[in-house]
């Protein structure tokens, strides 16, 4: 595309710098690359630019000799209507050349949510839609992401789906596409030996040996630290700090404590370098420790005191998100600005905790705060999961009294004179593949409601704010995250009545994806239903490196209100001993003060 | 107190000012310069900036200060190896106060346009009392008489070269720009802001005149 038509697409649309390329950091383009790769988010600049998946990957790529890799966002409405009247494909940021152009195009799938928009990018791309249309010369198409440990959904799009971490994987594909193409071997037979890459799913070629692919090794992996910085103001405006992946927690409505498993730690050595490169190169004042449970990390208190001086000495931050405040986190954090407290109890009762293996007590709840109160903090945000199995009546109303606790509390601390804000969250349960919960139901649209209105009424009386989700929403979240080949034709034909940005509020229309999932004759239900122990899960066919016998194990314990402790300390034998045994031994294995059994 | 001199072109000419502004102060976290920051409850940079730019529209005669005690060519030359592409510091000089920018009071801008327009046409334009144009508002499009922010109009070459008024008697060069084009068939154009002006006893002189740029 030239300067000059750019700027007139540029000139008619809101926020332009979305599309426009040139941030800092952007590596030069290589002139005799091999292979051209294309690394798309299926949302808006703002959401991809605060992912830092596809920032691995990326930096994977372009340090490959032979590749390019540019990326590419789902352009907003008004962008993607001035690009079909002026009859232009979706283009890359780097060399604003078309999508179809690329050799291999992969989508970064993070939420059910977002699946119209890989197909609104595809087309808009110009791409054929249907993997089984596409031949020699169409560019492959493929997914990765945590949605896609259920790839069927999205199997009748997606030539190639990489399971699990993606820095081998992508790089064993990169290398894989240069050999084939330099031996002249065609698109089929570039599918068919990928299949047999760890972690890789091809769906024309078949379901045997697909597993999740595990790095070993957190410490030695790829860190983007030069990583592109948004030209405009990105969800989170901060540098991301990968400090370790996966959890030892074991909640068992979680999906991403199982399919992330085991924990592979960065050292504290290896943090701090990072942390001074993250300032040296793209300068953000604030970084962002970040993992599904960032205060477990073995030393923090060490890693903090290591961190501080630079921290301080740049005018940085630190973030640490998905943490308890303790009294030392409390202290660490007086320095820096007061905003919110959040907490996520996800459920109102100690029995229900109990249920879903949320190892937070109330106690815990009520030091934290009373810490934080002490501190200065005056607003608070809780989390929590309505829908959850076993869940009454009682344990919602259990909310409104937490919450009533915790004023209490505030008052009680006495040296705060603003008002305490109080902000109770509450999603719907979704029940994802590979946890403990994969069996259990959703809750009904009608249950959703009257849920809904109990909670808002119990916290209305006492001034607690309240946040909820569409029910429709998390219906069709639910249907996604369980669904099978079946809903390929139902995406399709909802996104071929118009719906995209679902997850976006203003955009998500329920009548639409009703009418496509009746002209399909399939029904959510289908799939928010309890499944059977007994049947084949659609999904099961996709090694995770987690026996199923233990997730039945963890839901048998569940429905007797047992919990399991934090497998930190003792290994539960969950299944990665066998099935993942390098990355095993160099994380839980040096956790575990059990003796393990001799295999490993 | 550092005065700098910076271009918005490129790719950046899409960053909006406060992009612009947060983007500058990573630069020099970046390039780990000391610039003072604020008092209070939450500190911020101290980088002082002069007016927006209009989205899309480039220039080589942007402004700020910075309050930092270092040698002013080393904090240029160290910031440059840290901004994205467009945005280029061009010299830089100590100075007394922060608030240079609010001294600015007309700024020239050079019209590329597809067709050109004639002298006749701009004598007219200069000739008038009162002329009134569509200007954004905070209300939407309005009528308004902008003839006295109209310092002067000239060609050059096939270029259009306007000097506007600028801060108080503010005269935004897209909608001078669109008016022109639309009411003289000039077709797409591209505008570039190439200098600031200050204001002295009816004289204008360039800001990088007046503060030894």
């Amino acid at each position: 595309m030239t300067d000059t038509k750019l700027r007139k697409i540029l000139s008619r649309v809101d926020k332009p710098s979305r599309y426009c390329g040139g941030e800092l950091n952007t590596p030069k383009m290589k002139d005799d690359a091999e292979l051209d790769f294309l690394l798309c988010f299926p949302d808006i600049y703002e959401v991809a630019m605060s992912n830092l998946g596809i920032k691995i990957l990326y930096g994977i790529l372009n340090n490959r000799p032979d590749t390019n890799c540019e990326s590419a966002y789902a352009p907003w409405s008004d962008m993607a209507a001035v690009l079909r009247e002026e009859n232009e494909p979706l283009f890359s940021s780097e060399t604003r050349r078309p999508m179809n152009e690329f050799d291999i195009i992969g989508f970064s799938m993070q939420y059910e949510l977002s699946y119209t928009g890989m197909l609104y990018m595809l087309e808009l791309g110009r791409v054929k839609l249907l993997s089984r249309e596409r031949g020699e010369g169409d560019p492959i198409v493929m997914a990765g992401g945590p949605c896609v440990v259920n790839p069927l959904p999205l199997a009748d799009f997606v030539d190639l789906f990489s399971i699990g971490d993606g820095e081998n994987t992508l790089d064993e594909l990169a290398s894989l596409y240069v050999e084939n193409k330099r031996l002249g071997g065609s698109r089929s037979d570039f599918l068919k030996k990928a299949s047999l890459i760890d972690g890789v799913y091809v769906p024309s070629v078949g379901k045997n040996g697909v597993r999740r692919a595990v790095i070993p090794d957190l410490d030695s992996a790829y860190f983007p630290t030069a990583a592109q910085v948004p030209n405009i103001e990105a969800v989170h405006n901060r540098a991301v700090l990968e400090i370790f992946r996966g959890c030892t927690r074991g909640c068992r409505f979680c999906q991403a404590g199982f399919i992330y498993r085991p924990v592979r730690e960065r050292s504290v050595d290896t943090i701090v370098k990072y942390s001074k490169e993250l300032i040296d190169n793209c300068g953000f004042d604030e970084i962002s420790l970040s993992s599904l449970s960032t205060c477990d990390y073995p030393d923090l208190r060490g890693l903090l005191k290591e961190l501080k001086p630079l921290t301080d000495s740049r005018r940085v931050t630190i973030a640490l998100p998905s943490t308890r405040v303790d009294s030392f986190e409390a202290e660490f954090v007086e320095q820096s600005r007061k905003g919110s407290l959040t907490f996520a109890p996800e459920a109102g009762t100690q029995r229900l905790r109990d249920v879903i293996n949320k190892n937070v007590t109330e106690e815990n709840i009520f030091t934290s705060m009373r810490n934080a109160f002490g501190k200065g903090y005056a607003s608070v945000k809780l989390y929590f999961m309505i829908g959850l199995p076993t869940e009454t009546d009682e344990d919602l109303l259990a909310i409104a009294d937490l919450a009533g606790r915790i004023k209490q509390i505030y008052r009680e601390c006495g040296s705060n004179k603003k008002r305490l804000t109080i902000t109770v969250s509450a999603s719907t349960f979704v029940p994802k593949p590979f946890t403990p919960f994969q069996w259990e139901r959703q809750i009904s649209r009608e249950e959703i409601r009257h849920k809904q209105e109990l909670l808002k009424s119990a916290l209305g009386k006492i001034r607690v704010n309240f946040n909820y989700h569409n029910s429709d929403m998390s219906i069709l979240e639910a249907a996604f995250a369980r669904g099978d080949e079946r809903l390929g034709a139902v995406l399709l034909s909802a996104y071929k009545k118009g719906c995209v940005f679902d997850s976006w509020g203003e955009f998500f229309d329920a009548d639409k994806w009703k009418s496509a999932f009746d002209e399909c004759g399939v029904s959510p239900e289908e799939f928010t239903r309890e499944y059977s122990e007994d049947e084949t899960l659609a999904w099961s066919f996709v090694d995770v490196g987690v026996d199923e016998e233990y997730f039945k194990k963890e839901r048998a314990k569940s429905r007797a209100g047992e919990t399991t402790p934090d497998c930190r300390g003792n290994c539960r034998l969950c299944g990665l001993q066998k099935s993942r045994k390098d990355a095993f031994k160099n994380s839980c294995a040096l956790h575990s003060k059990r003796s393990l059994p001799g295999k490993c | 107190m550092i005065l700098c001199k910076f271009t918005k072109t490129d790719s950046a000419v899409y960053t909006p000012h406060l992009d612009l502004l947060r983007e500058m102060g990573r630069a020099v976290r970046r390039a780990n310069l000391n610039v003072r920051f604020s008092e209070g409850f939450n500190p911020h940079m101290l980088l002082f900036f002069s007016q927006p730019l209009p989205l899309g529209l480039a220039s080589t005669a942007e402004y700020f200060c910075a309050d930092s005690d270092e040698e002013p060519t080393a904090f240029m030359d160290g910031l440059n190896v840290k901004l994205p592409r467009g945005v280029r510091i061009l010299s830089a000089v100590r100075c007394e106060k922060a608030s240079v920018h609010a001294e600015i009071t007309h700024a020239k801008y050079r019209y590329k346009t597809e067709k050109t327009l004639s002298n006749e046409v701009i004598q007219d334009i200069m000739s008038r009392i009162v002329l009134e144009i569509p200007v954004k508002t905070k209300k939407g499009m309005a009528n308004s008489d902008i003839r006295s922010r109209i310092y002067s109009l000239e060609k050059d070459g096939d270029d259009i070269v306007a000097v506007l008024g600028c801060g108080k008697e503010n005269l935004r060069a897209d909608s001078f720009g669109n008016y022109l084009s639309f009411e003289y068939a000039l077709g797409d154009y591209e505008v570039v802001k190439e200098d600031s002006f200050i204001a002295k006893d009816g004289i204008l002189k360039t800001v990088d005149e007046v503060y030894g740029l």
